[in-house]
């Protein structure tokens, strides 16, 4: 202290270049030393060596599964991971890495063909590049879209005037579209193969369907399952034979690696806007050379568009294609519209006006799917039937006070120099208040050969926009030269209430040649507190013009739950057509014993959740040995409970205590014909396609005072299996029993059952089982339950006799550990005994020991086991079964 | 307020400063001082006497005993033995940093704290204080089945850093396919019984096909020089069996290590130096000497706010030359060197690899991307050029450790590319 006192004031009069002696360390910064420094308090956080970042947030687990059994072992690892986090600040990542069904190893190595999903995305202000799996969409032009998920780098800008992104990546996939008409009395069931036949793996969520032109929301209007391309209608679309059905979507194909680009930006300024688009896709040389079906393809386009407010609006677009680049000749496309400020549905007086045009070279190949519809509805033509085309298209109209809108529409359509198809309408909407009414009469004039096509049409149709009851009329005629259609329908809709909406409507068409239809059609959707439904109706009955014979499609759908405190019920009635591809489970061989799942020859059944299985579940695939097979469906199903006590208000007795149950089921397919009433004899069952009928009803007494649960059950169930298998089983059950508690820590639970069994197909035969089973529970301290439990089962000269005793210890919070030993006897053994009662024990006495856990250790591990010895006194037949799973969750 | 006037004053009357070499000068001075047992020591104005200049070195000091917080597991005095402060060494200042980075190298701890420094009340000893946080160290990884016939199939890798804070570490392997058998392990103990060294041993078997096994047991003592410089003394025997005869060398190496890379794992600055010669004896008189030579040099380099470089170069070779060496001698690269390979696809007798790498370096991550060269020998003899380039990220957080790496080689197309996930979860 005495010395810096004395060197500054030497600094401050002689020498001040330092102000202070130059010095590491100062004895008064270093304090002296007392062993509570050790102590560790709040105020001493861990020093942070660089805290200017967050830390990545990792996300996911890995697992790890193994099966011991008889005759080998099967490993499998899963890997998911996920990280997203600030790399530098305005910097963000995102990443994700799925790999399942790995080969075992500390390192786990896979090549990027193999792996499931890997994405790096690095986020900053408006821009993004994710490299990995991405989609590019772009529907911005409309005579060509982009929508294509890849592998490969992105690049995305999305700024408030320019925008842009850029793609390059490469993928097993193949661009499909198809077309096809809907059925009567069929919703589901549609095949989008090529083909109409074929099984095929579509691309999850790479598909756009159109009904009629219009796009369809996936989940909501429709359902897609990705294998095997089955497509089924929801709601309330019910394609017929007049409703034209469009798909596009990617197939994943073997072998053959596409590559694919695209590019697109857009600007825009006051009301200007510019949108540029290109997109390519080839495959390399020495691949396509094995698959000459494919083709490379490339469009370029662009399109202006101006927006002038009260002027109104115009675009243009032009468009590249090349198909095929050994061609070397690109086809062109353009399109273009004007169009007045006011939209045709707006209620102002005042001009519409509204033009647009095209024109496209045979050479292009385009894909729009709504243009081919509109060519149908439109010109009656079938798409690329006029490959080289120009197409005008004008409307015009004024609307006046009193909400009369009177309007003239023409169009031309034909070849460059030989405008060979002609359309000209006139009409009037009127729309006072909430009624919309409108009259038109069009026609259409073709220059076909080798006879010229004239096409008069007349439609009148007026419709309640508002208010819950809305009921709405038409009528179109058609007159083509001596053919002449006749269509008219009335419907209402209702409700419009937040819990009630629905609509009605019936439709008739008188076609040429005494072919005629009619249609009724309702559908109703209702939401309440305690209660939810759906109703859904279609009734068809159409004649042809050939043989004049009637024939009925029906499309029915019912729905209703019902939840309150003294009852819960379901209700579920459907009928209708579906083309059948039932997805069958496919059970994958493994080393015997391993597996969980096991063939019974008897019954041709498999058997699930058995001990020393030979085969494991590999998922789901169609089974086509069937055919394209249409079967007709009818399923009921309602399942209810009861409380008397509470419904009534009863608060004593046994009436409180009782609660009755009651579920029936019945569902059938059949190619022959509709069942219009749910089977419920089982001889229908038998002579369908296949079904199930089911029957149980339950009488459940629960005192909690008493701690006391009794249960009385009874049913009956009669099932065919669909697909190759055939076979037919039914089943009779009767059975009581009850839980009671006796103190704090005793249980005993007694219970008896009686089936019978009946086997139709393959090998008939039928067996009475009879079943008696007690089982005692005591609760010891530190969680610890053991139950011995004695089972008792004869059929006829069988004797199954199970002793066994059972002892689970829990962790809050953690897990549990079991471990049980039962000895069994059997006697009284014959041939032809099924599975189900036998168990899969052999005549002798058998041991059998299980153990397994489960732990949650540190909320990152989590940890699965599983043991299971089983041996047969007297002879060598021992088996062991270890099953493990270990998954290490990252956070 | 007195020193802003000093300062301004400063300013006023000196039109010429005092040159640059004064000042470092009198820095050098300084420092000699205050790592040599006078961490106290002043020097007063340079520029007044240029050619003597003033020092007041203070009192003496030696280093007392390195503390550390309380809630550590590790053993205090085994810390305070690698610190590398020793009790009663004059105290050196620059070491309270050096000891830091030797500490953090160890990867048992996921942070030291810079020393905070203390007097003893009663004497000259100054005492550091280490602040550290110590990772997990556990990890068991694998899966296993015993069967009749088949034994004993399956993999287990089992490893303990530190355990329970002495400094033990012991490691366990075992791998068994239709394949191949191979068991290891690995135990390391510091300072046994109090000597100076740390000792090793190694051993493994491994057995191919019944046709070919090997067995090797190796024992090394270890001496840290300094906070950089280490040396290792290993000896052992090795003995080979294939079908008609069986074969036992004699080995001893000796493992020169300068590190002086940061921390570890993701280091970001220093460099590190590695050479590990052995010399194996001759089994009879047709079977010759064998000897091999390994040697690494790694280069970590910061360069621009979070940017950092690598770079690396590699080589090992074994004499003589084209013996017939068993696979668990020769040099696995793949999976080790080059990422872009199957492990275990490329074995070498002689290779050198020079790598460079960038890398964005976060708290406890890290983005990089690499390119890798070699030029190898396989087991045929031919010299081959080999060549790679990827990205990727490596994070080690409290309980878990990830490396993941995405890696081409010169001649794979894009979907070929091999990733290659590394996942511990530590308890």
């Amino acid at each position: 202290m005495r010395i810096r006192g004395l060197s500054f004031w030497m600094c401050f009069a002689l020498y001040p270049a330092w102000a202070e002696p130059l010095e590491f360390l100062q004895l008064d910064s270093v304090p002296i030393w007392n062993p509570g420094f050790l102590q560790v308090t709040e105020e001493d956080q861990y020093p942070v060596l660089d805290n200017d970042s967050t830390p990545l947030e990792i996300n996911g687990y890995k697992s790890f599964r193994m099966v011991t059994g008889a005759d080998g072992v099967s490993v499998e690892q899963n890997l998911r991971l996920g990280i997203v986090g600030e790399v530098h600040p305005g910097w963000f990542v995102e990443a994700r890495l799925v790999d399942e069904g790995l080969a075992p190893g500390e390192v786990r190595v896979s090549t990027l063909d193999q792996i499931d999903e890997i994405y790096f995305r690095l986020l900053h202000g408006k821009g993004r590049i994710t490299l990995g799996n991405f989609s590019f969409n772009q529907d911005s032009l409309s005579l060509v879209q982009v929508n294509h998920a890849s592998m490969g780098a992105h690049l995305e800008w999305l700024g408030d005037q320019a925008s842009g992104q850029w793609s390059l990546g490469r993928d097993p996939v193949q661009r499909r579209s198809v077309a096809f008409w809907g059925r009567d009395g069929q919703q589901g069931g549609y095949l989008v193969a090529p083909d109409g036949i074929s099984d095929i793996a579509v691309v999850p969520g790479s598909e756009r369907v159109y009904l009629n032109g219009k796009p369809l929301q996936a989940g909501v209007d429709y359902w897609l399952n990705p294998v095997g391309g089955v497509l089924d209608f929801k709601g309330l679309l019910l394609p017929g034979p007049r409703d034209y059905i469009q798909v596009e979507f990617e197939e994943h194909t073997i072998g053959g690696v596409q590559q694919f680009s695209a590019g697109h930006a857009s600007y825009r300024t006051g009301p200007l806007s510019l949108h540029l688009l290109g997109s390519g896709s080839w495959y390399p040389a020495q691949e396509s050379d094995t698959a000459l079906q494919r083709h490379g393809q490339s469009d370029w386009g662009g399109r202006i568009a101006w927006n002038a407010g009260d002027l109104g609006s115009l675009w243009l677009e032009a468009v590249l294609g090349k198909v095929d680049s050994a061609s070397g000749i690109p086809g062109k496309a353009y399109a273009w519209a004007l169009q007045g400020d006011k939209s045709w549905e707006e209620r102002a007086r005042g001009f519409r006006f509204e033009y647009h045009g095209s024109l496209r070279d045979s050479l292009f190949k385009g894909k729009q799917m709504v243009q081919s519809y509109e060519d149908l509805s439109r010109w009656g033509l079938f798409p690329e039937s006029l490959p080289n085309r120009t197409e005008h298209q004008l409307k015009l109209g004024f609307e006046f006070q009193g909400n009369w809108l009177p309007w003239v529409e023409g169009g031309l359509l034909g070849e460059p120099g030989n405008m060979a198809y002609r359309n000209a309408s006139i009409g009037i909407d009127h729309k006072p208040g909430e009624v919309l009414s409108q009259v038109q009469l069009g026609i259409l004039d073709a220059k076909e050969d080798p006879v010229d096509r004239r096409r008069w049409e007349l439609v009148a149709k007026s419709e309640d926009l508002e208010g819950w009851w809305r009921p709405r009329s038409g009528l179109l005629g058609e007159v083509s030269g001596v053919r002449m259609e006749m269509h008219a329908w009335s419907g209402i809709g209702y409700g419009d209430f937040s819990w009630l909406t629905g609509n009605g409507e019936v439709r008739g068409e008188w076609l040429e040649d005494s072919a005629w239809s009619r249609d009724f059609r309702h559908s109703l959707e209702m939401v309440g507190k305690t209660f939810q439904g759906s109703s859904l109706f279609q009734w068809k009955e159409s004649a042809t013009a050939l043989d004049r014979t009637s024939g009925q499609s029906w499309i029915s759908d019912q729905q209703l739950h019902w939840n309150t405190e003294s009852v819960q019920s379901q209700f579920t009635h459907r009928l209708g057509k579906t083309q059948e591809h039932p997805l069958v489970p496919n059970y994958k061989r493994v080393p015997a014993g391993t597996g969980d799942i096991l063939y019974d020859s008897l019954t041709g059944n498999y058997v699930e959740n058995v001990d020393m299985g030979d085969f494991v579940l590999d998922g789901y695939v169609r089974e086509d040995s069937l055919g394209d097979q249409i079967l007709a469906e009818t399923a009921l199903e309602w399942e209810g409970w009861i409380s008397p006590g509470s419904l009534l208000g009863i608060r004593k007795g046994f009436l409180r205590d009782l609660r009755l149950g009651l579920s029936a089921a019945s569902s059938v397919r059949d190619s022959m014909g509709v069942h219009w009433i749910p089977a419920w004899r089982t001889h229908e069952i038998r002579q369908a396609n296949d079904g199930s009928l089911k029957l149980a009803g339950n009488v459940e007494i629960m005192n909690q005072a008493a701690d006391f649960l009794g249960t009385l059950d009874a049913g009956i169930s009669v099932a065919k299996q669909p697909g190759g298998y055939g076979q037919i089983e039914d089943e009779k059950r009767q059975g009581f029993g009850f839980e009671k508690g006796i103190g704090e820590t005793w249980r005993l639970e007694p219970r008896y059952a009686r089936t019978i069994f009946g086997l139709l197909e393959p090998t008939p035969g039928e067996w009475t089982m009879n079943e008696w089973e007690f089982a005692l529970e005591k609760e010891f301290p530190m969680e610890i339950r053991i139950k011995p439990k004695t089972r008792y089962r004869t059929m006829e000269s069988l004797r199954l006799w199970q002793q066994s005793l059972s002892i689970t210890k829990s962790f809050q919070d953690h897990g549990e550990v079991q471990m049980g030993y039962s000895l069994t006897s059997l006697s009284g053994f014959r041939e032809l005994i099924p599975w189900k009662i036998t168990e899969g024990y052999a005549e002798g006495l058998s041991h059998r020991f299980e153990a397994s856990a489960n732990y949650d250790f540190q909320e990152r591990i989590r940890l699965q086991f599983q043991y299971l010895f089983r041996s047969l006194q007297g002879s060598n037949s021992q088996s062991h079964r270890l099953s493990g799973e270990v998954r290490a969750f990252f956070q | 307020m007195m020193r802003w006037i000093s300062l301004s004053l400063i300013l006023v009357l000196h039109a010429y400063p005092c040159t640059s070499q004064d000042s470092a000068h009198a820095r050098h001075v300084l420092r000699e001082w205050t790592n040599n047992g006078f961490p106290f020591a002043q020097v007063l104005d340079p520029c007044v006497h240029r050619d003597s200049l003033v020092l007041v070195p203070g009192e003496g000091w030696v280093w007392g005993t390195v503390e550390l917080n309380q809630d550590a597991q590790m053993d205090p005095d085994l810390f305070a033995r690698m610190s590398l402060l020793e009790k009663g060494a004059p105290v050196r200042l620059e070491d309270l940093e050096k000891s830091r980075r030797h500490l953090l190298r160890t990867s048992w701890f996921a942070e030291v704290s810079p020393a905070k420094l203390y007097r003893s009340p009663t004497r000259n000893q100054m005492i550091p204080f280490f602040r550290i946080r110590e990772n997990r160290s556990g990890l068991v990884e694998g899966w296993m089945s015993l069967q009749e016939g088949e034994g004993f199939l399956g993999r287990v890798f089992a490893q303990f850093d530190n355990i329970s804070g002495k400094g033990r570490s012991l490691q366990i392997q075992a791998e068994s396919s239709k394949e191949s058998r191979k068991a290891a392990f690995h135990y390391a103990e510091p300072y046994p019984l109090g000597w100076p060294f740390s000792v090793g041993v190694d051993g493994s078997i491994w057995n191919l096909d019944s046709t070919q096994s090997s067995a090797e047991l190796f024992l090394g003592i270890g001496w840290q020089q300094n906070f950089e410089w280490s040396y290792t003394i290993a000896s052992g025997v090795r003995e080979v069996q294939s079908s008609d005869q069986r074969m036992t060398t004699y080995w001893g190496n000796l493992l020169i290590m300068r590190d002086g890379r940061d921390r570890l794992p993701l280091p970001r600055q220093g460099w590190m130096w590695d050479l590990d010669v052995g010399a194996g004896s001759p089994d009879s008189e047709e079977d010759p000497a064998k000897a091999k030579m390994q040697s690494s040099l790694a280069i970590w380099l910061p360069l621009v706010n979070r940017l950092g470089a690598g770079i690396t170069l590699e080589s090992g070779t074994l004499w003589p030359r084209h013996a017939n060496w068993l696979m668990p001698e020769l040099y696995p690269l793949a999976g080790e060197v080059l990422h872009s390979y199957w492990p275990g696809s490329l074995l070498s007798q002689s290779f050198v690899a020079t790598s460079l790498e960038l890398h964005w370096m976060l708290q406890e991550a890290r983005f990089f991307a690499f390119a890798t060269g070699v030029r190898a020998e396989d087991v045929l003899g031919s010299w081959n050029w080999l060549g790679e380039y990827g990205f990727g990220w490596e994070q080690h957080g409290e309980g878990v450790g990830i490396d993941l790496r995405l890696a081409w080689s010169k001649k794979s197309s894009f979907g070929q590319g091999l990733i290659g996930v590394a996942i511990r979860t530590r308890f």
